[in-house]
C-alpha cells in the first residue's frame, strides 16, 4: 500500500489532531484541573480587642472557608494609635498579604497618611472608598443618612424639650462625625437642645478635656442626672453606646431619666435593649460586612472587581424588632 | 447527478475510500452519541439513587434526634413531672439528671405554669426581667393543641438571663403537662431547647457531590437549616425553599436561577419537615470540557481507525485493479509481450486472465496478419522473379537470329544453351532457395548472353569459394545486381567495362560481392537504391531492383542479412550481399518457409 505525499500528510495531520485531543482530554499537560489557591488577606481593625466585631468576624470566617482565605485578623497594642495602624497596614504587606481589610481608626488621619504611603496590595476600607490607586473597594453603611434616621426616631419619640447628651469617643474616630452632622441636622431642626461630649476631645471649644471612660459617668452624674425632667442620651459610636449602657444599668437612677440611643450593635447592647436599658439604636448587617470584605478582597486579588462603593443597609430598631425574624437572624448570626 | 460530478474522475480507491469514510464517521458520531448518552442518563440515575439514598439517610438522623427528643420530653413529663406533687416536692434533681444525660443536644429544659410562671429550669437560670413567655407561640402552641408536642422554628433563646455577650440558637419542643399542686391540677408547658448546633452537626459535611448540599424546610418551606443560612439572610444567596416545600418525596428537576438541578426530597416524619438534597445538573451530565474533549478524542480515534482499515481494504481492493490497469496500458501502447497482471480478488483475477488471453489472441492474430503479410509479398516476389523483362528475351532472341543468319551456328548453339540453362534455373520448379552452384550458374549464363549482345564491351570473372556452391543461396539474387552493374554502371561507359562476381564463406555467412568499374554513385544514389520512392527499375532488366533483393533477403532469412552497397563516382560500385551460411540439403529437409 504505497501513499502518496498527499495522504502521508493527512495521516501525520491525523495522527497529530489525536495527540492533541488525547493531551487536552486525558492529561493535566495542557488544560489544567483547577487548584485551590489559598489568598492570605489581612483584616486589621480600629481596637484593641474584638468585642465589637464578633459578628464581622464570623461573616469573615464564613467567606475565608468559602474562598480558601487564609485571614490575619489583626488588633491594636495601643487605643488609638493611628501611626500604630498604619505601621501595622504596612508590615502586613510587606509580610505577604495579598490584600488588606482595613477598618480605619481615624478616616481622615488614616487618609492623609496613606496618600503618601505607596501600597503594593489592594485595600478594602470598612468605610468610605478613598480616591488613590490602593483602595478598591469601600463598605460602609451611610453614616450621615443613619445619624439622620437616628435623629428622626429620637424627634419623633421624644419632646423637644429634653435636653440632647451626645457622647462619643472622639467625633474624629472612625466616621462618627458623619454620623455627628446627620444627628445634629436632625434633632436641630426637631427643635432639641444639643450637648456633645468626647471621650477624647479632637479640640471642640465646648468639650472638656479628660481623657478616661469614667469621663461619661461623670458627665451622666453632673448633667443627666440633674435633669428631672428626663433627658435623651445618645452614644454616636458602639463604643460609647455599651460604656453609657452600662452606666444606666448600674445605675437605678438613670431607668426614669434617661432614654438611650445609640449607634452599633453588640449582642452585650442588644441584650440591654431587650432588658429596656436602650431604647433604639441604629444598626446594620455586620456578618455581610465581614462576608463581603473578604469577598471583595478575593476579587481584588483575582483582578476580577471594579473599584466600588458597597452601601450596607441602615436599621433602627428598638426592642421588639428584635423578635422579628429577620432582624433576629442579622443580629445573632447562626455560626 | 451531483454525486456523479463530485465522484466524475476519482479514482476508484478514493471512491471507495470516501464513502467508507463517511459511514464510519457517522457510524462512530451515532455509537458515541448513543453511548454518551445511555452512559449519561445512567450517571443522572445512579446518582439521583445515591442522592436520594443519602436524603433518606439524613431525614432518618433527623427524625432519630427529634424521637429521642420527643422520649426526653416523655421522660421529663411522665418520669418527673407528672407524679409529683410540686408545692411540697421539687422535680429539679430528676430534670437535671435527664438534662445531663441530653446535654449535647439540649440547651435548656424548663418547666412554665400556666400563667407562665417558671417553675424549674435546668441549667439554673431566671427568667428575665418583666419578660411574659404567654406570648410566645411555643408556650401558645403547647396550650392549643395540649396532645401535641410542638416543634418551633430555629431562634435565639432569649427569655432566660444569662452570659450577657453570647446568645443560643434552639430549636424549642414544648408539651402541655398537667401540674399536681397538693390535690389540685392544673396545665402547666414543658419547654426543652434542643441545641440548634447539635441540629446542624447531622448535615454537617453532608454534600450531595460537587457542588451539591443539603439542606432541611418546615412543613411551610421556612428555612431550619441551610449550609448558607446567614448568606441567604443576608440576601447574598437565593434558594427556592418554597418551592421544595412543595415537592412530593423523591428527585425532582428544577431551573432555579439559569441553573439545572436536581432537587431530592425526602419529608421527616411528624413534623412535616423536609430535607432537601440540591445537585447541580451539570455536575452529573459528563459534561466538563475534558469530557467532552474525551468524548471528541474517542469519537476520532474512532474514525482513525476505521479511517486506516478503510484505507487499507481500498487499496488491497484497488491495487489490482491499478496492476491490472497499468498492464492494459502497456497493452494499448502495442506491447503485446508484457504479462499482464493477475491477482487480487476472484473477479480481478478472472478480468486478469481474459485480458491475457486476449492480448495472446491479438498477438496471434497479428502475427498470422505478419505471416500472411510476409506470404503475401513472397508471393509478390515471386511473381517478379518470375517475370523477366521481355527485353531481354527480344534481345537475346536478336542476337540468335543475327548469329544464324550469319552462318555463327556455334556462337549461336552457344547463347541458346545458355538461355536455355538461364530459363531452368529461373524457374527452379518454382523455388526461392536454390544452390550456390545454380545461383552462379544463372549469372554466368546471363553474363554470357550479355558479353554477346553488348559485343565484348565487358570482360567478367566469377570466382566461387571452397565449399560455397553446395550452400543455399536466394534464386535470381545476382542477376538483377550484374544487370544494374551492366546497364546502369557500363552502358555509357567509354573503356572496357569489368564485372567480377566473389563468393565466399566466412564461419557462419556466406558472402557475395558484385563489383564494376562503371559510373559509380554518389552517396545519395546510393540510399536511393533502398528507397521505394526514387527507385525504378529499368526496363531493359529484369525487372528486380536492388531494393527487392535487399527484402527478399531479410524476408528469407532475417533482418540481419542483406546488402552493403560500396559506391564512388567513375571508381565503381562493390555490392557486398551477406547471407547466412546454410547448408541447401538442410533447406530442403525442414523447407523453405522456416528459414529466418
Amino acid at each position: 500500500m504505497e501513499m502518496t505525499r498527499q495522504e502521508k500528510l493527512i495521516w501525520a495531520l491525523m495522527a497529530g489532531i489525536l495527540i492533541i485531543l488525547f493531551l487536552l482530554s486525558s492529561t493535566d499537560l495542557i488544560i489544567k484541573e483547577k487548584e485551590t489557591t489559598i489568598y492570605s488577606v489581612s483584616v486589621i481593625i480600629k481596637d484593641t480587642n474584638d468585642d465589637y466585631y464578633k459578628n464581622f468576624r464570623k461573616g469573615i470566617d464564613k467567606a475565608a472557608d468559602e474562598y480558601n482565605v487564609d485571614v490575619n485578623f489583626i488588633t491594636l497594642y495601643e487605643k488609638e494609635d493611628v501611626a500604630e495602624q498604619m505601621e501595622l497596614l504596612n508590615r502586613e504587606i510587606s509580610d505577604g498579604s495579598q490584600a488588606v481589610v482595613f477598618v480605619p481608626l481615624k478616616q481622615a488621619e488614616c487618609r492623609r497618611i496613606l496618600d503618601d504611603m505607596v501600597l503594593t496590595s489592594p485595600l478594602i476600607i470598612m468605610g468610605n472608598s478613598l480616591p488613590g490607586d490602593w483602595a478598591i473597594t469601600g463598605i460602609s453603611q451611610d453614616y450621615y443618612e443613619a445619624g439622620r434616621m437616628l435623629g428622626e426616631a429620637i424627634a419623633r419619640e421624644n419632646n423637644p424639650d429634653k435636653p440632647v447628651y451626645m457622647f462619643t469617643e472622639g467625633l474624629d474616630f472612625g466616621y462618627n462625625q458623619e454620623v455627628y452632622n446627620g444627628l445634629l441636622e436632625e434633632i436641630s431642626q426637631a427643635g432639641f437642645q444639643a450637648h456633645h461630649y468626647e471621650m477624647s476631645p479632637s479640640g471642640s471649644p465646648n468639650t472638656p478635656v479628660i481623657e478616661n471612660e469614667d469621663f461619661f459617668s461623670q458627665v451622666m452624674a453632673d448633667e443627666v442626672a440633674a435633669c428631672d425632667d428626663g433627658a435623651i442620651i445618645v452614644a454616636l459610636d458602639v463604643k460609647s453606646l455599651d460604656l453609657i449602657a452600662d452606666i444606666i444599668a448600674d445605675n437605678t437612677a438613670y431607668e426614669n431619666i434617661a432614654v438611650l440611643y445609640g449607634f452599633g450593635s453588640t449582642t452585650k447592647i442588644l441584650n440591654q435593649m431587650d432588658r429596656g436599658f436602650i431604647k433604639g439604636l441604629i444598626a446594620t448587617n455586620q456578618y455581610d460586612a465581614g462576608y463581603l470584605s473578604i469577598v471583595k478582597a478575593v476579587e481584588a486579588i483575582e483582578k476580577s472587581s471594579d473599584r466600588e462603593q458597597i452601601e450596607l443597609t441602615s436599621y433602627y430598631l428598638e426592642k421588639d424588632d428584635l423578635k422579628e425574624k429577620y432582624f433576629e437572624k442579622i443580629l445573632y448570626p447562626i455560626e | 447527478m451531483e454525486k456523479k460530478k463530485i465522484f466524475h474522475n476519482q479514482s476508484i480507491r478514493r471512491t471507495i475510500f470516501i464513502y467508507f469514510t463517511i459511514t464510519a464517521l457517522a457510524a462512530s458520531l451515532l455509537i458515541t452519541f448513543s453511548i454518551y448518552g445511555r452512559l449519561s442518563s445512567q450517571v443522572s440515575q445512579t446518582v439521583m439513587e445515591e442522592n436520594q439514598s443519602l436524603i433518606s439517610q439524613v431525614a432518618r438522623s433527623v427524625e432519630s434526634y427529634l424521637r429521642t427528643v420527643m422520649k426526653l420530653s416523655d421522660s421529663l413529663y411522665y418520669g418527673a413531672v407528672k407524679n409529683a406533687d410540686l408545692s411540697s416536692e421539687s422535680i429539679n434533681s430528676e430534670i437535671t439528671l435527664l438534662y445531663d444525660n441530653n446535654r449535647d443536644d439540649v440547651a435548656n429544659i424548663a418547666l412554665f405554669s400556666q400563667d407562665g410562671t417558671l417553675i424549674e429550669a435546668v441549667p439554673a437560670a431566671r427568667i428575665k426581667t418583666n419578660l411574659d413567655v404567654k406570648s410566645d407561640s411555643w408556650f401558645i402552641n403547647a396550650l392549643e393543641k395540649t396532645e401535641n408536642q410542638h416543634f418551633s422554628d430555629p431562634h435565639v433563646q432569649t427569655i432566660f438571663d444569662g452570659n450577657e455577650s453570647q446568645y443560643q440558637w434552639v430549636i424549642s419542643l414544648s408539651r402541655a403537662v398537667e401540674l399536681t399542686e397538693g390535690t389540685s391540677t392544673a396545665q402547666g408547658v414543658l419547654l426543652v431547647d434542643l441545641s440548634y448546633s447539635s441540629l446542624a452537626h447531622l448535615f454537617n459535611g453532608v454534600t450531595t457531590g460537587s457542588g451539591g448540599y443539603v439542606y432541611l424546610i418546615s412543613s411551610d418551606g421556612e428555612i431550619l437549616y441551610h449550609p448558607k443560612m446567614q448568606l441567604i439572610d443576608s440576601g447574598r444567596f437565593m434558594e427556592n425553599n418554597l418551592a421544595a416545600a412543595e415537592y412530593k418525596d423523591g428527585n425532582h428537576l428544577e431551573e432555579f436561577e439559569g441553573t439545572e438541578r436536581i432537587v431530592t426530597v425526602k419529608s421527616v416524619g411528624y413534623t412535616g419537615w423536609k430535607v432537601v438534597g440540591v445537585t447541580p445538573k451539570n455536575v452529573v451530565s459528563l459534561n466538563t470540557i475534558k469530557t467532552r474533549l474525551f468524548i471528541v478524542f474517542i469519537i476520532t480515534l474512532i474514525l482513525f481507525i476505521l479511517t486506516f482499515i478503510n484505507s487499507y481494504i481500498s487499496s488491497r481492493i484497488t491495487d489490482p485493479i491499478k496492476e491490472l490497469e497499468k498492464s492494459v496500458g502497456i497493452l494499448e501502447e502495442g506491447n503485446l509481450q508484457t504479462p499482464v497482471y493477475i491477482g487480487g480478488s476472484y473477479e480481478i483475477q478472472h478480468l486478469g486472465t481474459s485480458i491475457s488471453s486476449m492480448a495472446k489472441q491479438i498477438r496471434v492474430l497479428m502475427n498470422d496478419i505478419v505471416t500472411e503479410h510476409e506470404a503475401k509479398r513472397k508471393q509478390e516476389f515471386d511473381t517478379l522473379q518470375s517475370q523477366i523483362n521481355p527485353h531481354f528475351l527480344y534481345n537475346t532472341l536478336d542476337i540468335i537470329v543475327w548469329m544464324i543468319e550469319n552462318e555463327q551456328k556455334a556462337e549461336a548453339v552457344k547463347v541458346v544453351t545458355a538461355l536455355a540453362r538461364f530459363f531452368r534455373i529461373s524457374l527452379s520448379k518454382g523455388k526461392s532457395i536454390i544452390q550456390v552452384r545454380d545461383e552462379i550458374e544463372h549469372v554466368r549464363s546471363y553474363l554470357m548472353i550479355q558479353r554477346m549482345r553488348f559485343k565484348n564491351k565487358f570482360t567478367y570473372d566469377i570466382e566461387v569459394g571452397e565449399g560455397c556452391e553446395e550452400l543455399a543461396s536466394l534464386k535470381l539474387m545476382l542477376q538483377p545486381l550484374v544487370e544494374n552493374a551492366i546497364y546502369h554502371g557500363m552502358e555509357f561507359m567509354d573503356g572496357d567495362g569489368e564485372v567480377i562476381i566473389k563468393s565466399w564463406r566466412e564461419g557462419d555467412e556466406l558472402f557475395f560481392m558484385v563489383r564494376d568499374n562503371g559510373l559509380g554513385m554518389t552517396e545519395e544514389q546510393v540510399t536511393s537504391l533502398f528507397s521505394d520512392s526514387i527507385h525504378t527499375t529499368s526496363k531493359k532488366g529484369s525487372g528486380i531492383g536492388v531494393k527487392n533483393v535487399n527484402e527478399r533477403i531479410k524476408l528469407y532469412f532475417g533482418e540481419q542479412y542483406g546488402l552493403t552497397i560500396h559506391s564512388e563516382p567513375d571508381v565503381g560500385t562493390e555490392i557486398i550481399i551477406r547471407l547466412p551460411a546454410i547448408s541447401y540439403s538442410q533447406i530442403i529437409a525442414k523447407g523453405e518457409q522456416l528459414w529466418k
